[in-house]
């Protein structure tokens, strides 16, 4: 009985999984008229914003690119799958992609917490990565043959934050951070950094994501004596911890990491934000901004989306996500008639000063995958909005 | 110092405070733990929200409305998962409200999209200081209106039919209807409550936290509250909010932020093996 | 039987298929304290965290060894079974439920805080460990969790059957009339527990040497809920339920994922629709359809 049971149950599973091999010759994923893509991100879960705003803009690119006639006479096509934020998920998810679904590279990526823990598979299954959405420095560090990134990371944002808050004059600074590994990535940073100044922080605040209340991390700074703060923390939670700080008379200049650099930021704390300056990581805003690559995203989103745009997008996310699939299918293009794992990332080392118009300009080489640590900075208007403070760096 | 800390703890006490509120009033009323409680205040708050910013309805009205729609949606839930689960296992029912909660929470996501917004206060948020002391208006008025909703639901179940017959219902089912208490109405009108309640205390907490979502992770906080006012209390409920934020706050500030939270769940738990009922809750008898 | 999927052609299906059986080890824990001697617990993750770092410390740090990295795993478990069971076993079902609960969160938020042991947020890699000196291959690994999932449910099966069971059913079905007949109620109580700490703290270091990375994520408060939902959707009390719970549950995920974000809301309505249609779990059902069947036999 017990027996029966159990076999059922793992044939059952056998049965339905085993179903939908692909075997191709070369390597998988790429045919003469096709190649997949696969793509693993949260869609739901409180990072959600990221994952369906990555996976919006490379679907755009993917329309435009097939519309022109695909990459070489190969129509792109996308598997994604939702995470939901949880790591384990993501292991099954790219294992699903590459064993399974069998496709030619990855791309996007997933929050840091959900990429870290797939490296050993990607480099065991030596497929592409083109990673958009984690800043986190161990994603290249060890470096990797087969992962490329898109944006700054949390090195560069750190660096160009400090420096702007140096160049205020700061002198005991502290800092707030989440205890995830953004917040955590971003305090050891900046910790670095002032101590190169010889400026230690005065305070370091830690919380968790799901905290409402930061109370006794602020009163904390407020008796440490800080004269500034920085503020490494997704706007949600950043919304809340602007607002308690004025309310507890915490007057003092705050700078954030790229985390706070979202209109939903702006909304959540109104003119309580006036005057705070963040890291940003496209060198200009989404909404706002009027190079021609950008203006056309917009409008691409917007027929997306015919009734109105979901709160909060565009984004750096849309832009990330929009670059990373234009970078694939430019290296793509360049790798023979033929393309291979090996020839695609070769292709991708030879990129230089590449720039889609919506992100900085990225240049790869066959020892450095990080296509660029130029960062830019936002301030929070009178008018309780983000503008651009200064333009790359 | 503390003073501070106390008053800063007054508006997460609110949030605890109502989320236990909830959980403890469900609780009396039909002896159902609601895992759902945290999601039903989201859905209260997107709600009004909608309402309010979309559809450009005035405050009150939004209110008003948001808490008739999660209302009907109550007596919806009840009819859908709870009737036919009225004899199953306690444990069947305890999934199934985490089920439920899961489908409101996913539903939300999908046809509002990820929604981070936040929601205008009715009083004002601009801090204001008396004693030396800093707080707004807005807290306080969430405070009084908190105490104000555990007076109304102490009386409905002291004073009224419909409180009576939930509370006889949740004790003895049989024996409720031996008397002549129609016990799916009783349970509809249990439910329809509950959405009622979580739209209300998500609409006032509103202002002071994010609306996303994912905003019902609340539940887990308020039913540790409600535990350590003794989960049979409705005062103890509120308390436990209170007591439970303030407790946070100034371990947070006296001995580590980072760590504040298990060093509050250690403490939760010498609590409760000192005075198992929680602070106000009777010990549970059981009479063989 | 259990050794079917080694002929699967992927890596990924087996993967699916060490996580079937890993989740079906950890579910046969909770089963064994709150099906057969009805202590709720919604914290069995705590002990999953315990098991899976100190299993990935003992790899990282200390020996290679396989066996030994899940012995450790195990062991710690268990004495943090014992630790929260002692003085908490004796109260009030909805008591044992909330401390378990906070043990479980705590639990997770000292793995992301304690940054310097646990890697914090990040999470920690493992590395790969050995079984007998060599290697540990995914095949090898698989018989491991293989070989471990038998001896769970043997250990099950024995102390259903057993003086044990017996008196674990006694204490589940009504604690005052137990104690009246001389049932040590306490003494039960913390066997129970404390073997069910330790099975999941087996399959919490599993978990770690199987997947190569642990990471706080992975065991968060939804995963006690799983734990518990395989019991309950498999059958409280019963065998094969959180057999089949574990197998269920973990691959209707798999089944979903091709719908993206809708994955969410189906999972969520299909477990409504489980629990409706079965409250007291598939293997009642499924083992009411036999019963009928053998009744029909002549004799």
């Amino acid at each position: 009985m017990k027996s029966l049971i159990r076999l059922a149950a793992v044939s059952f599973a056998a049965l339905i999984l085993g179903a939908g091999q692909q075997v191709l010759a070369g390597d998988p994923g790429i045919s003469p008229t096709e190649v997949t893509l696969g793509m693993w991100t949260p869609l739901t879960g409180p990072t959600a914003l990221l994952g369906t705003s990555e996976r919006d803009a490379i679907e755009i690119a993917i329309d435009e690119v097939n519309a022109a006639g695909g990459v070489n006479g190969r129509k792109i096509k996308l598997i994604v799958y939702d995470d939901a934020g949880s790591p384990q998920e993501a292991m099954t998810s790219v294992r699903r992609l590459t064993d399974q679904d069998g496709v030619f590279a990855l791309i996007a990526g997933s929050t840091s917490g959900s990429t870290l823990p797939v490296i050993p598979l990607v480099n065991k299954g030596k497929i592409p990565f083109v990673s958009s959405i984690s800043s986190n420095r161990k994603l290249l560090d060890p470096f990797s043959h087969y992962i490329f990134r898109v944006y700054a990371n949390e090195v560069a944002h750190a660096d160009g934050i400090v420096e702007y808050a140096l160049s205020k004059g700061i002198k005991k600074p502290a800092i707030i951070y989440n205890s995830n590994d953004y917040g955590v990535g971003g305090q050891e940073e900046v910790a670095a950094l002032l101590g190169k100044e010889n400026m230690p922080l005065v305070a370091k605040e830690r919380y968790n994501q799901t905290d409402q209340d930061f109370s006794a991390q602020l009163i904390r700074i407020k008796e440490s004596g800080a004269d500034s703060m920085f503020l490494w923390a997704f706007a949600a939670e950043a919304g809340i911890i602007v607002r308690q700080a004025r309310e507890l008379g915490l007057t003092i200049p705050i700078y954030g990491g790229a985390g706070i650099s979202t209109p939903l930021f702006t909304k959540a704390v109104g003119s309580l934000g006036k005057g705070i300056v963040a890291a940003y990581v496209v060198p200009d805003l989404p909404e706002f901004s009027s190079k021609d690559a950008v203006v056309h995203y917009r409008a691409a989103l917007k027929k997306k989306y015919p009734g109105s745009l979901p709160p909060g997008r565009p984004n750096e996310y849309d832009l990330g996500g929009y670059a990373a699939l234009k970078i694939f299918a430019a290296a793509l293009s360049k790798a023979g008639s033929v393309p291979t794992r090996e020839s695609l990332i070769a292709a991708l080392e030879t990129l230089k000063d590449f720039d889609v118009g919506v992100t900085f300009p990225v240049t790869y080489t066959s020892t450095k995958h990080e296509g660029t640590d130029q960062t830019s900075l936002l301030k929070v208007s009178d008018s309780g909005q983000w503008e651009m403070l200064s333009e790359g760096k | 110092m503390i003073g501070q800390i106390a008053v800063n703890s007054l508006a997460l006490g609110s949030i605890y405070a109502l989320t236990a509120l909830g959980f403890v009033i469900i609780f009396r009323a039909s002896d159902v733990v609601n895992f759902a409680q945290g999601e039903m205040m989201m859905l209260g708050a997107m709600v009004g929200l909608l309402l309010y910013r979309d559809v450009h309805l005035s405050y009150a009205v939004a209110f008003v409305l948001s808490i008739v729609l999660c209302m009907v949606g109550g007596a919806l839930v009840e009819r859908i998962a709870f009737r036919p689960l009225m004899n199953a296992p306690h444990f069947t029912i305890l999934l199934s409200t985490v089920a439920i909660g899961q489908i409101i929470r996913s539903g939300v996501r999908i046809l509002f999209g990820q929604e981070v917004s936040s929601f205008p206060g009715v009083w004002s948020a601009e801090p204001i200081s008396f004693m030396g002391l800093r707080t707004t208006a807005l807290n306080l008025g969430i405070v009084a209106l908190t105490i104000m909703t555990l007076l109304v639901f102490i009386l409905v179940f002291s004073w009224t039919r419909i409180g009576w017959a939930m509370k006889a219902t949740a004790q003895n089912k049989r024996g409720a209807a031996i008397v002549g208490i129609s016990v799916s109405r009783t349970n509809s009108q249990v439910w329809a409550m509950a959405g009622g309640l979580a739209a209300v205390a998500g609409i006032l907490l509103a202002p002071l936290i994010i609306i996303t979502p994912d905003m019902g992770v609340i539940g887990n906080k308020g039913f540790i509250a409600a535990i350590l006012g003794g989960f049979t209390s409705l005062p103890g409920a509120v308390l436990g909010g209170f007591v439970l934020a303030l407790a946070e706050n100034l371990i947070g500030v006296y001995l580590s932020s980072a760590f504040k939270d298990v060093i509050v769940f250690v403490l939760l738990i010498l609590v409760l093996l000192v005075r198992p009922a929680g602070l106000l809750g009777r010990q549970i008898v059981k009479r063989v | 039987m259990t050794l079917c999927p080694l002929l699967l052609g992927s890596d990924y299906l087996r993967f699916v298929a060490v996580l079937i059986l890993i989740n079906a080890i950890a579910a046969t824990g909770v089963n064994l304290s709150m099906g057969y001697c009805g202590l709720v617990s919604v914290g069995h993750a705590g002990f999953l965290v315990i098991g899976a770092y100190v299993a990935a410390f003992f790899v990282n740090h200390i020996s290679t060894s396989a066996v030994l990295a899940i012995a450790g795993g195990a062991v710690a478990a268990g004495a943090a079974g014992i630790v929260i069971g002692l003085p908490t076993l004796r109260l009030n079902p909805l008591y044992i439920a909330m401390v378990t609960f906070g043990f479980g969160q705590a639990a997770n938020l000292v793995a992301v805080n304690w940054i310097e042991v646990t890697g914090g947020p990040n999470g920690l890699a493992v590395n790969p460990p050995t079984i007998l000196g060599f290697e540990a291959s995914n095949t090898t690994l698989y018989l491991a969790t293989a070989a471990l999932f038998l001896a769970s449910s043997w250990v099950a099966s024995c102390s259903g059957q057993s003086r044990l069971g017996r008196a674990f059913l006694a204490i589940k079905e009504s604690e005052i009339a137990a104690r009246s007949m001389g049932i040590a109620v306490e003494r039960y109580k913390m066997i129970a527990f404390a073997i069910s700490s330790i099975m999941v703290g087996i399959a919490g270091g599993l978990y770690a040497l199987v997947s190569g990375y642990v990471n706080p994520d992975a065991f968060v408060f939804q995963v006690s809920v799983l734990l518990v939902t395989m019991c309950v959707a498999g059958g409280l009390g019963r065998l094969s339920g959180p057999i089949i719970g574990a197998a269920i549950l973990t691959i209707l995920p798999e089944l979903l994922r091709p719908f993206a974000e809708y994955k969410e809301l189906l999972s969520g309505i299909i477990l409504l629709g489980f629990l409706v249609l079965m409250p007291r779990g598939l293997a009642s059902l499924v083992g009411g359809w036999i019963d009928a069947l053998i009744k029909q036999r002549p004799a």
